[in-house]
């Protein structure tokens, strides 16, 4: 497959999950110039290692990973500020749409005070993942998936109606 | 709130998040583009940065003590001093990259991540303790090795208290660093111990 190729495949496949990216870059930054970096980040991680995905798991499992990973580890680079680009407009007029900035900080608010590890499990429940996905992605036993997960429900419950 | 509404509300935001706009390709394009650059990310170029920096600097300092060479006791306890000084620094970066070259974001879970930046952190904190424990070792060995051309006059004693002040507020502000990243980490090391269950 000849670059261009690769590469406009490359976009087709950040296009198809740049909700699920953005969902991650929010999930572990509450900044919205750190967001952008750690975004800009998952997308070079991503392009780095397309070439070389097998396709041994499905595709937005994947994805998950890399962007999970990539967000968790991001300490690693976020002080490199030297080959930073302007990507204030890389998701043109993403805050403005209508209420999506309310609903998301609702959302990121409730959840917030969660370590790494349970925000991509409550992550990977909300988009709807299979224990099996989710098992794959965290890297615990299915029948760990399924306890941990109805430990944070109760965890979340607990402190939602704390505050 | 219950859970539930947190489920509501994130499909809710799911599909608010259908209708935004479509990403600029230009600028991904650039960004990929230029990935190349990121290869050697900040944190590891900082490392290889001073494993030739300190030595050379040391060497570039101490030179017209350490080439007209004299076997003096002082002079060999301080070259002995500094170059431990200056391996243990040398170690202390080399395993600071081993361990920021482990971390795979592409084929580790989430998990085997956490785990291996947790070990990058430890030995992260183990170098600042290694720094606040060598500072007085490096000032001794330079001490050593130049005392023979020092004068002990009060500009002497002004400077070597400036210097024991300085050093003092480095140390300080290191030290809080260091609290601050051990209270960190342990939090980190505890989640990770309930997911090992």
């Amino acid at each position: 497959m000849n670059d261009d190729n690769l590469t406009g495949e490359f976009l087709e496949l950040v296009e198809q999950h740049k909700k699920m990216i953005y969902k991650v870059s929010h999930m572990y930054c509450d900044s919205e110039s750190m967001r952008m970096d750690i975004f800009q980040e998952i997308v070079i991680n991503l392009w780095k290692a397309y070439p070389k995905f097998k396709g041994k798991s499905k595709i937005s499992t994947w994805v998950y990973r890399v962007s999970l990973n990539t967000a968790i580890s991001w300490f690693r680079d976020h002080s490199n500020h030297n080959n930073h680009i302007e990507y204030t407009n890389l998701i043109p007029g993403f805050e403005e749409e209508n209420g999506t900035t309310e609903l998301q900080d609702k959302i990121y608010n409730a959840i917030e005070h969660l370590g790494k590890i349970d925000k991509a499990l409550i992550l990977l429940q909300l988009d709807g993942y299979s224990y099996d996905d989710i098992s794959e992605i965290i890297g615990i036993t299915k029948t760990n998936v399924a306890t941990k997960l109805n430990r944070l429900k109760l965890k979340l419950k607990d402190h939602l109606s704390n505050n | 709130m219950e859970y539930n509404e947190i489920e509501k509300l994130w499909n809710k935001y799911d599909e608010k998040l259908n209708t935004l706009t479509t990403m600029n390709k230009l600028v991904l394009t650039k960004t990929i583009a230029q990935s190349s650059q990121k290869t050697i990310n900040w944190l590891q170029y900082r490392n290889y940065y001073s494993i030739i920096l300190v030595p050379l600097m040391l060497i570039f300092l101490l030179h017209p003590y350490l080439i007209p060479f004299n076997p003096d006791i002082k002079i060999i306890a301080g070259t002995l001093l500094l170059l431990t000084f200056i391996g243990y620094s040398i170690w202390h970066f080399i395993s600071g990259i081993n361990q920021l070259k482990k971390v795979d974001v592409v084929n580790d879970s989430v998990i085997e991540s956490v785990n291996k930046i947790n070990r990058y952190n430890t030995s992260g904190i183990n170098r600042i303790k290694a720094q606040i424990i060598s500072g007085p070792m490096l000032l001794a060995a330079l001490l050593l090795i130049v005392w023979d051309k020092l004068t002990f006059n009060p500009n002497f004693f002004v400077a070597v208290a400036a210097l024991a002040f300085a050093s003092f507020l480095f140390a300080k502000r290191h030290l809080n660093q260091h609290k601050q990243r051990i209270e960190k980490l342990l939090s980190d090391v505890e989640e990770l111990k309930y997911y090992k269950d």
